[in-house]
Parts: structure tokens; C-alpha cells; sequence
């Protein structure tokens, strides 16, 4: 941190918060309020002396409430840039009390100062804004926040390290003695599904305990320990190695989840309510309880979010553009992740992620340049009404519109999903590569032939059309009926392709995509959702049966949901008759001939903004 | 670090956010289109889960306001 602080080309930004972003990979513009710190950082030694004299006190938040600090403070001793600031809301201010001012020989408070917004213009961002740990006192069960001595593993690291609150003494917050036992209890709100903890695992608790009870032996070897756990995991390097050392010098670990804790009014012992291996309930009495909690993603993350256009895993943590081969990339372009705001992980993993990032981001800006895909979108000026859908649905934004203009498109922001194209109610955009025309002949090619015995499948090319794949190279059968058409994105399925698909006598359309969590367009798919809905309902008014249109989500590695999807469209499809499909045709035709006429008629031309 | 109060109103209009987007949940059926399955429940429409079907684990559930 320290080295980071001193480089000549990283500026470092604290107490600042990114409030806007605008442009695209190589382009971006970022504007960053910067919070007054009421101390000239620059001229600041952290010599202290204003600390001493300030009459304000507060809890530490470094050390977790549990020592206190002044309002003019320094967050750590650690902290870069190593300068003080002052918390405005706890001073008493420059007129009832300027200690600090009278005492700072070199002159650097500044009550004058101001929350300002800078602008920078950079061409990669990472994001590496962390997480929180779980709030404990959700589980209520174990008394944190009413027993004293039921404390978290946040709380020991700061109880237990030489910088902490007691000087890396391990005492009981009640009587400030050493405690005789400690029990540590893991999956603190990890792996559970009840209230408001967590399906998944933390990744880094059980290490930490075990690195926990490993430091409370070298410093209190006659401490008596228990972890109680479901399963301990511990599969890094050098890992069961370290778990084994603490069996062998006698932690004790109790395959079991305690019910619940109650506190021993006169000695504030703890009494831990678990089951045995018997099945029947057994107190341990433990002088300390130590809640290992797991992590959760930080709250701002929603306003990163948004101003990244990125997406969520359903965990709530930032979703990586491919989970194996771009782990560290954002789907937006140009945007890396490191760290725990991609997911859970100990300090090694965010070191090689955060290494793995700036390599990424550092390889594109040497180069200076991007290739981008050819499948962007192309507007046809006449047939465009400038309403602004396209805009609207675009999830990484790269649409650019205003009132009475029509769309413009960021080619670099564009991934290329042909949402826009699908939502564009008056057939004026389309996507190179992916175009109408080439859809519709496709279309017309699966149907020459005996159409009544097919299933038009639109499979996106990541995870449906992928899914296919797995499920022919794994030999599953199918029913000969299916024939696929690839789309980029679900999202590019217009709903004129769906009413083509039936005026030519198709029986069942089946569009396909990924799996919420897995969209490779950040939440195209979503639109996809609403279309067919629409779609469903239009159908019914038509008087088609809405069940001749189907949607189903299949993953890359959902070879035999394939086969079974697939199945169930065969099914379906024999429940469709000769005259159902010829009512179809009938039904859909006045508004295909209107769509085709409109297609078919002028020229799309590039609006890719310079 | 001086923007608690700040904090505090970003808190409470998170929250009226919240609230809002609690209010704006209605009640609708759920029919499965590939088995016919029916459910009645209270639909969130910022919810950002993919609809399943517990019979036959179609994904093609159509969402009709009742
Ligand atoms: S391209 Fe289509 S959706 Fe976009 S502004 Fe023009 S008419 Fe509207
Ligand atoms: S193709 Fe997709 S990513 Fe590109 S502009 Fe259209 S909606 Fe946006
Ligand atoms: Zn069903």
C-alpha cells in the first residue's frame, strides 16, 4: 500500500466515491467527489499531537467499537496517504473548540475545505470494491449483540493482533480476563437458506478459524478449544497441513451446528446447546464464543453497478463475462473485477485476481486500441420513427438517443446481443451478420419440407445452442423434429420471427437462452422474458394457441435438458392439428405481409457514433 | 468520515425506494404452458428470478394479472 502511495503514476484517491461514469472501453470518463478532510494531506506528518488534544471521542470503527478514537483521527496506523482528517459531524468546530488548529505546528488543518468533483478521463477500470462481513446479530440464536462474550471473527482479528484494542491480548470483553476456553462456530451466515443468511460458502472461514486457533495456541498454549462445523474446508495449499497441526495440539472439532446459546448470568460463561454424534443434546460451557461469519457482497455495490452497466450472480456478487475463460472480465468492456466484489475469496486468490486484472487492463492500454465484433446494429433512417426502444432495452448502453434523432450506436460498448433490433416496433434496425433477411431464410429453409412435423428452436450461441452440442456429443437422443437457428442472444429473437415461423405452418417455436445467471448480455434475456409474454398474449387474441410457443433456458452443459426439452416439444407437437396450423397461417398473415413489406423495403446504414 | 447525515438520507431514500417497490407488487397466475400448471401469488415485477414450473420444470410460465 505503501509502495502504491509513493508511485509516480498511481494516484491514489481516498475518501473519494466515483458518482458518474460516461464513454467506453478506452474512453471512459469518471467523476469522483472527493470528501473534505479538513487536514492538508499533502503537508500532514502524522505526528498525532492534534489527536491528543481533541476533547471529542468516538468509537473505532477499525477496531470495531471495541477502543475509541478522536474526531481528528487517522483510520489505522497503516492508512495511505498517512494524514489525519477530521469526522465534521463529531467536531465541535473551529469557533467553540480549533485545539487541533492551535496545536498542528505545520498549519494543515483546514476547516475551510470542501467536498469538490473531479473528472478523470481513463481508459480501463477495476473493480475491487470488496465486501462486508455477515451481520451476526441475524442470527439470533447465539446472542451476539446481548451475551458480551459472543463476539465475531472480525472482532478477534482486531482482539488478537499487536495493533488491536488491547494490544494483542485475548481477554474477555466482560471481565478482561484471559479466557480458559474458546469455541468457535462456523458457517455463520453461510450455507444456509433460512432469514437472512446465505446458500454459499464463505470460502475463507474455516481457514480463518483454524489460522484463529492456531495463533491463540503459540500465544496461550493452555487455552481450550472447540470449532464446531459441517464440514471443514480446507483444500488450498498447504491447508490440511495447518488443520492437522491444530488437531494434533488438541483443538477439538465437533461435527455439529449448536441450536443455541445461553449466557451463565454470574460468570457470563457461555452454554452451547449442540447435538452429539448419539443424536442427543450436550452443553459445552466456553468462556468465549467466536462467530465465524461469512461475507456478503457491500452494499453500495448497486450503485456500481448502474454506473458500469454490470450484472449480478444470484448471489449478489459481480458477475464475470465467462466463468472459465474471462474470469476477471466484466461484460462490459474495458471493465475488470479483483477481489471479493466478484466473489468470495482469501487474500491469495484477490492477490492473483487483482495481478490477473491489471495485466488484463495493462494489455489493452498498451495496445491502444480494440478490436470490436462485426455483429453491431445498422438503422434503416426512413423506416425509423425515433422513439427511442432501442435505447431503452440496450443493456450496456451503447445506445445513444435523444428526442426526434434516431439512435446512435457506441460500436465499442455494443456486445453485439441484438435486443434493439427485436424491440425496434418498426423493423428499422437490424444486426449485421444476424440480419432479418438471414433469419427469415433460415426460417423458410427448416419449413420447406413437411413443416408440420418440425419445432423451430431459436438457440442463443452460448448456452442453448452450446447445450445442443453437449447433449449430441454425449450421445443423448431427441426427436428428429428440432430444427435450430442460432441467434447471438435470445434477446434477437423478434417476435416477427416467431409470426414467420407460423404463417409458413410451423406447429410449436421454441426460443431458448440462458439461464438467468449465466446471460452473457448482462440481462438480455430479460427482455426476452417480456417479449414472449407479449408474444403469448398477442397469439391468444389472434386466436392461436399460446402453448404453440414455448421458452425454456438450457445451459452449455445442459446436454440432457436439451434431449428432454426437446421431448416435450415433440409432445406438444402432436397435439397440434392440421387445422390448427392452417388457422395459423391464416391468422398471423396480415401482419407477416405488412412486416415483410417494410423489411424488405430500403437501406440500413452503420450509425456508430465516432 | 463527515457524511453521516448524507448517509442517512441516502439510507432513507433507499429505503422509500424499497417500500415502493414493495408497493408495486400485485397479484397474478401462474400457468405453466407446457403442462398447464396453475398458481395464484403475489408478483414482484423488479424481482429478477427465472420462473419454473413445479411440476414438469418448463421455463415457459406465463404471467397473467388477476
Ligand atoms: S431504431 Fe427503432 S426503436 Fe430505435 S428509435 Fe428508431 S424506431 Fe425507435
Ligand atoms: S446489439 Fe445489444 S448491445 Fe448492441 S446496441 Fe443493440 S442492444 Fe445494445
Ligand atoms: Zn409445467
Amino acid at each position: 500500500m505503501a509502495d502504491v502511495g509513493r508511485h509516480p503514476r498511481i494516484e491514489l484517491m481516498a475518501m473519494s466515491e466515483v458518482v458518474d461514469v460516461e464513454g467506453y472501453i478506452g474512453n471512459f470518463k469518471v467523476r469522483i467527489k472527493r470528501r473534505a478532510r479538513y487536514v492538508r494531506e499533502k503537508e500532514c506528518t502524522a505526528c498525532g499531537e492534534c489527536a491528543k488534544v481533541c476533547p471529542e471521542t468516538a468509537p473505532d470503527e477499525f477496531n470495531i467499537g471495541l477502543s475509541t478514537r478522536k474526531a481528528i483521527y487517522q483510520p489505522f496506523p497503516q492508512a495511505v496517504p498517512s494524514a489525519y482528517l477530521i469526522n465534521i459531524d463529531e467536531c465541535r468546530g473551529m469557533i467553540a473548540c480549533s485545539k487541533c488548529y492551535e496545536v498542528c505546528e505545520k498549519k494543515c488543518i483546514d476547516f475551510a475545505d470542501k467536498d469538490r468533483t473531479v473528472e478523470i478521463e481513463v481508459g480501463t477500470i477495476i473493480v475491487a470494491t470488496g465486501m462486508e462481513p455477515f451481520d451476526a446479530t441475524k442470527v439470533e440464536e447465539y446472542g451476539y449483540g446481548k451475551y458480551e462474550n459472543v463476539i465475531t471473527s472480525m472482532e478477534f482479528e482486531r482482539l488478537i493482533s499487536s495493533g488491536g484494542p488491547t494490544g494483542g491480548h485475548l481477554v474477555r470483553i466482560s471481565d478482561r480476563r484471559v479466557p480458559k476456553t474458546v469455541a468457535f462456530i462456523q458457517c455463520i451466515g453461510s450455507r444456509s437458506k433460512r432469514g437472512e443468511t446465505k446458500s454459499y460458502c464463505s470460502n475463507i472461514c474455516c481457514m480463518n478459524t483454524i489460522k484463529d486457533a492456531f495463533l491463540i495456541h503459540s500465544h496461550y498454549p493452555d487455552i481450550e478449544m472447540k470449532v464446531f462445523y459441517m464440514d471443514i474446508r480446507a483444500f488450498g495449499k498447504g491447508f490440511e497441513e495447518l488443520y492437522d497441526r491444530t488437531r494434533k495440539f488438541g483443538v477439538r472439532y465437533i461435527r455439529s451446528m449448536p441450536g443455541y446459546i445461553e449466557e451463565d448470568s454470574r460468570t457470563k460463561d457461555l452454554l452451547i446447546y449442540a447435538e452429539d454424534d448419539d443424536g442427543s443434546v450436550k452443553v459445552h460451557r466456553a468462556e468465549m464464543v467466536v462467530l465465524s461469519v461469512g461475507l456478503v457482497p457491500r452494499k453500495g455495490n448497486d450503485e456500481v453497478k448502474r454506473l458500469l452497466s454490470l450484472s449480478y450472480t444470484k448471489d449478489g456478487f459481480f458477475m464475470e463475462a465467462h466463468p472459465k475463460l474471462q474470469p476477471v472480465d466484466a461484460a462490459t468492456k474495458g471493465v475488470f473485477f479483483a477481489g471479493c466484489a466478484e466473489s468470495p475469496k482469501d487474500v491469495k486468490d484477490s492477490v492473483t485476481q487483482a495481478s490477473a486484472a491489471a495485466s488484463r487492463a495493462m494489455r489493452l492500454m498498451a495496445t491502444g486500441r480494440v478490436k470490436v465484433g462485426a455483429v453491431k446494429p445498422v438503422v434503416d433512417l426512413e423506416l425509423c420513427k425515433r422513439c427511442g426502444r432501442c435505447a431503452k432495452v440496450c443493456p450496456f448502453g451503447a445506445v445513444k438517443w435523444e428526442k426526434g434523432n434516431p439512435p446512435a450506436v457506441i460500436e465499442a460498448l455494443c456486445a453485439g446481443c441484438g435486443g434493439c433490433a427485436a424491440e425496434c416496433p418498426f423493423s428499422a434496425l437490424d444486426i449485421r451478420h444476424f440480419t432479418d433477411e438471414q433469419i427469415l431464410s433460415q426460417i423458410e429453409a427448416a419449413l420447406i419440407e413437411r413443416p408440420e412435423d418440425k419445432v423451430v428452436v431459436f438457440a442463443c450461441n452460448w448456452c442453448s445452442y452450446g447445450g445442443a452440442d453437449t447433449c449430441g456429443v454425449s450421445r443423448f437422443q431427441y426427436p428428429p423434429s428440432a430444427r435450430l437457428i442460432r441467434t447471438m442472444c435470445s434477446a434477437r429473437v423478434s417476435p416477427n420471427f416467431v409470426y414467420y415461423a407460423f404463417s409458413l405452418g410451423a406447429p410449436v417455436v421454441l426460443v431458448s437462452g440462458c439461464h438467468f445467471a449465466d446471460c452473457h448480455y448482462i440481462n438480455a434475456n430479460r427482455n426476452t422474458v417480456k417479449r414472449v409474454q407479449a408474444m403469448w398474449d398477442r397469439l391468444e387474441k389472434w386466436g392461436i394457441r399460446p402453448q404453440r410457443l414455448q421458452l425454456e433456458w438450457i445451459s452449455a452443459a445442459e446436454g440432457e435438458r436439451f434431449a428432454r426439452v426437446m421431448e416435450a416439444m415433440e409432445n406438444i407437437r402432436r397435439t397440434v392439428t392440421k387445422e390448427e396450423m392452417e388457422f395459423g397461417k391464416g391468422a398471423v398473415k396480415e401482419y407477416v405481409e405488412k412486416y415483410l413489406k417494410e423489411v424488405r423495403k430500403g437501406d440500413k446504414v452503420s450509425v456508430a457514433e465516432e | 468520515m463527515g457524511n453521516s447525515s448524507k448517509n442517512g438520507a441516502k439510507q432513507e431514500m433507499q429505503e422509500a425506494r424499497e417500500k415502493q417497490k414493495k408497493e408495486e407488487r400485485y397479484k397474478v397466475k401462474l400457468i405453466c404452458m407446457r403442462c398447464g400448471f396453475e398458481k395464484t401469488e403475489m408478483y414482484d415485477p423488479n424481482a429478477d428470478e427465472e420462473k419454473i414450473c413445479p411440476k414438469c420444470s418448463s421455463n415457459s410460465i406465463r404471467i397473467k394479472k388477476v
